[in-house]
């Protein structure tokens, strides 16, 4: 099917450019994919298309729609979603990772809305490794009791990095985060975000520090039965 | 356990030195009132020695706060420091049974005040009786396990006692040999040597009472010294003996009260146990509180301090050794080995003078 759209400067000429181009600019391409003469034209031109993007319309959230029309148009491409694009799940990683220990919502939206783990069925496993794509299933369960836990595990899964980036610090090993977040200057602000932050105890569990963490846990739950009782 | 803590102790167990924050912990617990009041609770538990006071007891001691080098044991220690607070109160381990109003500081002084579990949460005696939403029976059966259990620690802490102490042998212990080998050997040793002694000196010298006399012979001296020494270690050694004497006899006293007294434990027992159970049970009747003083009813009072009197032995010993008893020891001490040495001095004198044909020195 052939096109003559702008998204701004971009000049689109047919459905695969369109899907390839779509997370760029996603308000605009929402626009189009609710054309009423967008949708007569795929209609025409394309009607196995146009078929499975009716089933397409039956999605209630617009960025998970246009996400799921892009690889209709266009089913083998790397992934793409509102302005970003991962060449490699690693790279995926590496991102969520670096802006630790903050999320970004739209990388969340990927894990939440299964987009990482619906693209690599759509292309067939053999474009992502089984370890990859068990992480990518593990960590859709999780989100379900715990979305931080989840999103920074499969982060490190994803990435295999084993440094850690703290606000724009790295940090190689445990030991030396932790004494640098013991230190007057840091303590207080740590020590408030500790109990939600999923982002140190996913890197320690992704170290296999997990008996570490387990008798952390244990310590604090035992210590604080004893002072409520 | 505060946020700051918890980063503590999650850097403790990576490796980070914390100790700097420990002493923090620890200086804060000695600082809390819970402490303070734990260390006047555990005092009283010393004293009050029932099967529920040995669980907190023993696990006071292994506190050992002066001993804490971790952040971790720091703050488990301060958490078992509020827990063991909760459990040390007086009035958990009170048993008007055996209760001794003179060696407990504590505000209850009716039965009604006592406590007791309801739904496993802790509600006094009064306030239990006056619920209406309790049935009768229930309140009748946690009422009756309450009784039943002071009735129980009664009957274990003295009664169980008492047949302990009064059935069992004497066993002759280290104290008492000594005492045995002291007067049932050295004692007729030392006679026996003097009287040798001074027997040989006088039929071999018919010079020897005008000597002791005057008091210018060598031999008259070390005589003197010996019989002077002996005279003093057996005045020392008889003062010694009363006083253990007098110490032993109270012990005596009170075990002999006990065998001949064994049966108004037992009777006292039941009647206490049988005065709460009415006491109780008029006020369920009436549905009023409970005001029977504690004191009417502690018929096993005297008995239980006595055998904590019979039970204090080895350290009442010890007390009265640290005093007068040690210095006793060290005068006799002194006047044997003087005595022992001056006997010598006066032999090696006797010896010499017979070898120079009889005549003293």
């Amino acid at each position: 099917m052939m096109l003559d759209i702008y998204f701004e400067n971009l000049h689109i000429t047919n459905l695969v450019e369109l899907g390839q181009n779509m997370y760029l600019y996603p308000d605009l391409a929402y626009s189009l994919l609710i054309n009423n003469d967008f949708i007569e034209r795929l209609k025409d031109e394309e009607p196995q298309i146009y078929k499975k993007f009716c089933e397409l319309q039956e999605i209630e959230d617009d960025d998970e729609f246009v996400f799921k029309a892009s690889y209709l148009f266009c089913p083998y491409m790397s992934l793409r979603y509102r302005g970003y694009c991962f060449d490699s799940l690693s790279l995926l990683g590496e991102k969520m990772i670096h802006f630790g220990p903050n999320i970004d919502v739209y990388l969340m939206d990927l894990l939440e809305k299964h987009l990482i783990s619906y693209v690599a069925e759509l292309q067939g496993l053999n474009t992502v490794s089984k370890e990859d794509y068990v992480a990518i299933k593990k960590a859709e369960r999780t989100f379900i009791k715990n979305p931080k836990k989840a999103y920074f595990t499969l982060a490190f899964e994803l990435s295999k990095s084993t440094v850690l980036v703290y606000y724009d610090r790295a940090y190689i090993n445990p030991k030396t985060f932790l004494e640098i977040m013991t230190c007057d200057a840091n303590i207080t602000k740590f020590a408030i975000e500790l109990s939600e932050n999923e982002y140190f105890f996913a890197w320690l569990e992704y170290l296999k520090y997990e008996n570490h963490l387990k008798r952390y846990k244990n310590l604090v739950q035992f210590i604080e039965e004893r002072e409520n009782k | 356990m505060n946020a700051h803590e918890k980063v503590f102790l999650l850097a403790e167990i990576f490796g980070v030195d914390v100790t700097r924050h420990i002493n923090t912990v620890l200086k804060e617990i000695e600082d809390t009132e819970h402490y303070k009041q734990l260390v006047i609770n555990v005092e009283m538990a010393n004293k009050y020695q029932v099967p529920y006071t040995q669980q907190f007891l023993k696990e006071y001691e292994d506190l050992k706060i002066n001993t804490i080098t971790s952040i971790k044991d720091a703050l488990v220690a301060r958490a078992k420091v509020d827990y063991l607070y909760q459990i040390s109160q007086p009035k958990y381990y009170i048993n008007p049974i055996m209760f001794n109003p003179l060696e407990m500081s504590t505000d209850i002084t009716t039965i009604g005040e006592l406590p007791c579990f309801y739904q496993n949460k802790e509600i006094t005696i009064n306030d239990l009786i006056l619920l209406d939403t309790v049935m009768p029976k229930e309140k009748i059966k946690i009422l009756n396990k309450v009784v039943n259990k002071w009735h129980l620690d009664a009957k274990e802490t003295v009664l169980d006692e008492i047949n302990i102490k009064i059935s069992k042998r004497n066993p002759i212990n280290f104290e008492e040999l000594v005492w045995y080998f002291e007067r049932g050997l050295v004692y007729p040793v030392l006679a026996i040597l003097g009287l040798l002694v001074f027997g040989i000196t006088i039929f071999s010298s018919s010079e020897f009472f005008k000597e002791i006399v005057h008091g210018n012979k060598m031999t008259s001296y070390a005589f003197l010294i010996y019989a002077i020494f002996l005279f003093v270690y057996l005045i020392v050694d008889l003062i010694d003996f009363n006083i253990n004497k007098k110490y032993l006899s109270e012990k005596d006293y009170c075990l002999y009260y006990l065998k001949s007294h064994a049966y108004l434990a037992l009777k006292g027992l039941d009647d206490s146990t049988f005065q709460i159970k009415s006491a109780l049970l008029d006020a369920l009747k009436e549905k009023k509180k409970v005001n029977t003083n504690i004191t009417r009813v502690n018929s096993l009072s005297n008995f239980r301090r006595m055998i904590l009197f019979l039970n204090m032995k080895d350290s009442g010993k010890k007390q009265y050794s640290e005093t007068l008893l040690n210095n006793m020891n060290i005068i006799k001490i002194v006047a044997i080995v003087l005595l022992l040495l001056s006997f010598f001095v006066y032999a090696a004198f006797i010896a010499f003078s017979l070898l120079q044909g009889g005549a003293v020195v």
